[in-house]
């Protein structure tokens, strides 16, 4: 503290105090992230933040429970049976199991939350080959992929290594977290049997689904007793066995309408939150996976690699994304993890400066210098040493990031470029402005304030941590 | 501030005067007071130098001159600083305005980033000399000119034209020096002015500093906690420890006779050339943060004098005239407990500023 | 300086060249190759059109050879120096000759009338909105700054980070809907940028025959007003959140102390010392707000109808009219390069530390 004169870094012109406390002995010493968090947390805004996109987890983990044409619980001619649950599809399965998973680890305390999520990453990884083979069996010979017949293959590979990346960076390296072997023991031991009950009764729901049947069960009273979910309608219900069901305002039985094809509104909303959620992280770990490697290198090497590298950034600062974004989503077809590849390798400039401007002061630092004396491998330096701790910027320009990527995906369908057979936010925007200057404005404001709602949420958060980390602007 | 009467009565009448200033800064966790109970005294033509570790409050207690303090979270808690008579913390802010600059002005520590970096220095130097003289700009360019050739840069006319970042540290301190000369200030405060510069440069700031005072008879305020620079350019030094002035006395009085623990263990602690080679000593125990001051004397913890004194732990110590023209806060001092509370007010000056010629006032 | 303004525009013709090498490629491997649409709409064509469509690809890019020579011979055809290409797409000698950016077939028009006829439209949105968006975040930041902690920096901090997060869609959607429309309010204009009558209207608003008439350029202000709202309130959002922190950052810089040292008043230390220092980090950022405008013209030109270059490239992915893609994906991006280039220019000239050199 009396190494240098710094009564005025003490107290900055129209800043705040800093008073520098002795450490007290007896407390233990708090890691920079539990303090980061705490800091987060302690604002109101970033609870609401986190309360939205807890409410969105909610809806994507449950939304067959929530929104479904299938009876959750019915009593038919052949005694009691449950539609909704042998309809669930495999995507369904592996989300209800890794909250399953998730629930059970929380309480545990000898672990922390890294190696909480590290497991639940594994769980993850272990479940979804014995869940999704059967459908990607049948994708492969439906011939649905014709017009681009290596396109599941491809994206399906780039997803798993994306995934394999983003386990690396974003769970395993900063945190490091070592040991846990019996945890991961509990683990195996959950997942093995799961894995050979699925081997041999996979999920597979019917592929022709025919949303009405149920309705048409119940008036003809072949049904004796039934359960609906809350909403008895399943998002591409368009409701062919009433009439003139198109473009409903709300009312009853459809609190938010019907859009144009006569699907309810409301069951669209929530099964389209797994869009929200999920286009957000993956492409932003993609984006964040380039910029940290790209930055990472020119950070370190600096020099004609650096000067090479900023060649690279400002060529990708000039290309309108969107132009870019529509371009590929017109040739490549409408297939989600294309539109999360292609998010993602347009958006890693942000954080790659970042990280090279972190790189480029760490350098020049004691530990690193020491670790390279040392005789470490680079890669140890760059990544386990250096990495850690100049990753924090990268996570407050992820979190605006996951926004933008949301937005990204919403804008793509509202101009009709998006997913064709998911529910997304966006493609309803697109329904509200009719032909001679009517204005639907239920598939207006719902969607539109879900996204404005996410987009916030996300922007609240990072708002939170930028904060936390510099908190002279507060 | 507490009841005294000036006993030690200098021949004038001091130009500025603080008299137990005590600032306080409201803080998340209360009220920490880095600056209490204060007191000097400066006259014209003189140079004082405070002195003290960091964070000792000497810079803070320096732009409350200024009231340059940001208020809040700052406030002055007590005392009085008496520019001329008059209190500058009851000044309107359009007053003190009218001070800053043109009656009292400042350098700081850090030249590399106390200039404003997308102005070149002409028009910086010209900002001053149109604000207080009231002059055309055609003028104020020559005059700031002026200054710049008295602070000893060549070319000064082109010079003008140079960015900050176009110059070297020393150069950036001699066109602070220049901004705050170019209206004739009566007081210059120089807050570590040499701190950030090499040990060349150093030496030409502080013969420059010297040479303004010979021939602009300013007062000058030196804050600093280099003991050699004191040694050199103050005529009165007092030291401050802990927000408080714990000894207050001629530059040679205080050199070769030091009183207080404090002063006798920082000259303890400083190189010398001269007598046998042996360990520098130190102070034991490091400076109390301001939001935790010890009672009682605030340098008793450290204090090699104390011998378990119930009463340094108990009572803050005030500062009083031990001798003549020496003023000392420590009860352990020969004859501290008769000695007088009295204002310090030593009107000293070296031989070398006694014997320029009297400026006109 | 000038050296840097040089490299910087010969850095623009490998950035371009990357760009549509990208898109090309991606346009080759899709179904179908460079001649897709022709083979998908074969079937409901007359065989008249169908035979001069592909006369027309191969000729332009010779559609056996292999993918990387199409794109040189598409490259050899958009550059103004190059090989003469004769009726049968056969090479010829080297010539300065007029680029050559292909041909439309779904509107049936050369490219470059269609994006001569959308770029002034879109640079117009672009120049109308910057000043609009500067001036409100710059104002709105710096009185956030000067009133930190009262109720307009807390009230605008929140403000603007939920403005900033509104959807363009949602602003545009509401505004048709609740403003343009006749169920509603018909205060705006819904579509286009002109009414159908503008053509006879006088340039200035005025009086024809005693009866009040807007006029050509207050009839385009009137149509003007919806797009620029939901262009603008997302960029200013962002502005005014940077000017804010920039301006807090400086007030704690020590040029700011030795100001108030001189005795200069508030108002000078804010408004001379201050916002001088705090506008630099805004022009940085519009380096990457520049492109971001042009494509962010995409969703509002799509809503609000008006046939700028979003609107046209939007409409060109719907019917995969290749040519157009190409060219806007171009023109696109050499607008963005220089913007980029603009922006630091301005830089330069604001701040006198950066010499480029």
């Amino acid at each position: 503290m009396a190494t240098a004169d710094d009564e005025f870094s003490l107290l900055p012109a129209g800043g705040t105090i800093a008073v520098i406390e002795p450490l007290a002995p007896e407390a233990a010493p708090e890691s920079f992230s539990a303090q980061m968090a705490r800091q987060v947390w302690r604002r109101w805004s970033a609870k609401l933040g986190l309360a939205w996109i807890a409410v969105l987890a909610f809806c994507a983990i449950f939304a067959p429970f929530l929104a479904n044409s299938h009876p959750l619980l019915m009593r038919g001619s052949s005694g009691w049976q449950s539609p909704l649950l042998s309809s669930l599809s495999a995507t369904d399965v592996l989300l209800l199991l890794l909250l399953v998973a998730a629930m059970a680890l929380v309480p545990i305390k000898s672990l922390n939350w890294a190696r909480k999520l590290r497991l639940l990453a594994w769980v993850g990884l272990l479940l979804s080959p014995a869940l999704f083979w059967p459908d990607l069996i049948d994708s492969w010979h439906s011939g649905r992929e014709i017009q681009w017949p290596w396109g599941r293959a491809a994206a399906l590979g780039f997803l798993s290594a994306v995934a394999a990346a983003d386990l690396f960076f974003i769970v395993w390296l900063p945190l490091r977290a070592v040991g846990g072997k019996r945890a991961w023991g509990w683990v195996l031991a959950g997942c093995l049997p799961l894995m050979v009950v699925f081997a041999i009764y996979p999920v597979r729901p019917p592929q022709i689904v025919v949303y009405e049947r149920y309705r048409e069960a119940q008036a003809a009273k072949l049904i004796h007793s039934v359960w609906w979910a809350p909403i008895p309608y399943s998002p591409n219900d368009n409701q062919r066995d009433k009439s003139a069901q198109f473009m409903r305002p709300p009312g009853l039985g459809h609190w938010m309408g019907t859009e144009e094809q006569g699907a309810d509104v409301m069951a669209r909303m929530i099964w389209a939150s797994r869009i929200a959620l999920s286009i957000g992280f993956i492409s932003v770990g993609i984006a964040v996976f380039i910029g940290v490697v790209v930055g990472g290198i020119m950070g370190f090497f600096a020099g004609k690699i650096d000067i090479l590298g900023m060649r690279l950034i400002e060529i990708f600062d000039a290309v309108p994304t969107l132009f870019l974004l529509i371009s590929f989503v017109a040739f490549f077809g409408r297939n989600l993890y294309v539109m999360m590849a292609i998010i993602g390798c347009t958006s890693w400039v942000g954080h790659a400066r970042f990280i090279r401007a972190q790189f480029l002061k760490l350098r020049r630092q004691d530990f690193v210098q020491a670790a390279l004396a040392a005789g470490l491998p680079l890669r140890r330096v760059l990544f386990g040493h250096m990495l850690p701790n100049g990753i924090s910027p990268v996570l407050v320009s992820a979190t605006f990031g996951v926004a933008g990527a949301v937005l990204a995906e919403s804008t793509l369908s509202f101009l009709n470029l998006g997913l064709v057979d998911q529910p997304s936010w966006g493609q309803m925007m697109n329904q509200a402005l009719g032909e001679a200057g009517t204005f639907r404005w239920w598939v207006a404001l719902y969607p539109g304030l879900a996204i404005f709602l996410t987009v916030f949420a996300y922007n609240l958060v990072g708002e939170a941590l930028r904060d936390a980390l510099d908190p002279r602007l507060r | 501030m507490p009841d005294m009467q000036p006993t030690h009565i200098a021949k004038e009448t001091p130009l500025l005067e603080m008299r137990g200033l005590t600032v306080g800064f409201d803080t998340p966790r209360g009220l920490v007071v880095p600056v209490s109970q204060v007191h000097w005294s400066l006259f014209e033509r003189q140079t004082l130098a405070v002195v003290g570790e960091s964070g000792c409050g000497k810079s803070v207690s320096a732009m409350s001159i200024l009231r340059l303090l940001p208020m809040p979270p700052g406030r002055f808690l007590q005392g009085s600083i008496l520019y001329r008579g008059v209190d500058l913390l009851s000044q309107s802010e359009a007053q003190m305005r009218r001070i800053r600059g043109g009656q009292i002005a400042m350098i700081f520590q850090e030249p590399m980033t106390s200039l404003n970096p997308v102005y070149n220095i002409g028009e910086q130097i010209m900002e001053a000399i149109m604000l207080h003289q009231h002059v055309a700009a055609a003028e104020a360019r020559l005059r700031a000119a002026a200054a710049l050739e008295d602070v000893g840069i060549s070319d000064a006319a082109r010079r003008l034209r140079d960015f900050p970042h176009q110059l070297s540290g020393g150069m950036r301190q001699r066109v602070m020096i220049a901004m705050a000369l170019a209206c004739q200030p009566k007081i210059l405060i120089a807050d570590e002015p040499t701190t950030a510069l090499d040990v060349t440069i150093q030496a030409q700031i502080l013969e420059l500093l010297r040479k303004l005072r010979r021939e602009a008879g300013m007062a000058i305020l030196l804050i600093t906690h280099d003991l050699g620079v004191v040694a050199e350019n103050a005529d009165v030094v007092a030291v401050m420890y802990a927000g408080r002035v714990v000894e207050y006395a001629a530059v040679e009085d205080l050199f070769y006779h030091g009183l207080h623990p404090y002063t006798q263990g920082l000259f303890r602690s400083i190189p010398r050339l001269e007598g046998k080679r042996q360990r520098l000593e130190t102070i034991a125990g490091t400076v109390p943060n301001p939001a935790h001051f010890p009672s009682g004397c605030i340098f008793h913890p450290r204090c090699p004098r104390r011998n378990g004194d119930p009463l340094c732990a108990a009572e803050e110590p005030p500062l009083r005239q031990v001798r003549p023209g020496h003023w000392c806060a420590c009860y352990h001092v020969e004859g501290y407990a008769q000695a007088p509370q009295t204002v310090p007010q030593l009107s000293d000056r070296r031989v070398e500023a006694e014997a320029a010629p009297e400026p006109i006032l | 300086m000038l050296s840097y303004i040089l490299r910087r525009i010969l850095l623009i013709f490998p950035t371009l060249l990357g760009i549509t090498a990208v898109v090309f490629f991606v346009m080759a491997f899709s179904p179908g190759g460079v001649g897709g649409p022709l083979l998908n709409a074969e079937g409901g064509m007359k065989s008249e059109e169908a035979r001069v469509r592909r006369e027309y690809y191969n000729r332009r890019y010779g559609l056996d050879l292999p993918k990387p020579v199409q794109y040189l011979r598409w490259l050899n055809h958009i550059s103004p120096v190059g090989r003469v290409t004769d009726e049968n797409g056969v090479m010829g000698r080297w010539a300065i000759k007029w680029p050559d950016l292909g041909r439309s077939f779904a509107r049936g028009r050369p490219v470059s009338d269609l994006i001569l006829e959308a770029v002034p439209i879109t640079l117009l949105l672009n120049v109308l909105e910057l000043p609009i968006m500067y001036g409100i975040g710059i104002v709105s930041g710096l009185y956030a700054a000067r009133h930190r902690g009262k109720w307009f920096d807390v009230g605008s901090s929140s403000l603007f980070l939920g403005l900033w997060s509104i959807p363009v869609m949602l602003a545009g959607v509401l505004c048709i809907g609740f403003l343009a429309n006749r169920e509603y309010f018909y205060w705006f204009p819904a579509a286009g940028l002109h009414d159908l009558r503008a053509e006879q209207m006088a340039f200035l608003p005025g009086f024809v025959s005693g009866e009040f008439q807007r006029g050509w350029l207050l009839d385009m202000a009137w149509h003007l007003v919806l797009p620029m709202i939901c262009y603008s309130y997302g960029g200013f959002a962002v502005l005014s959140k940077l000017t804010r922190a920039s301006t807090l950052e400086n007030f704690s810089a020590d040029y700011v102390r030795t100001a108030r040292a001189k005795g200069v008043d508030e108002r000078s230390v804010l408004f001379r010392h201050v916002l001088a220092n705090s506008i630099l980090p805004l022009i940085t950022v519009s380096a990457s707000i520049l492109p971001g405008l042009l494509a962010g013209s995409v969703v509002i030109e799509t809503i609000f109808s008006i046939n700028g270059m979003g609107k046209l490239m939007v409409d060109a992915v719907r019917v995969r009219d290749r040519e157009l893609i190409l060219a806007e994906t171009l023109i696109g991006g050499l607008l963005g390069l220089l913007s980029l280039l603009l922006a630091d220019i301005c830089y330069a000239a604001a701040d006198p530390r950066v010499s480029y050199e």
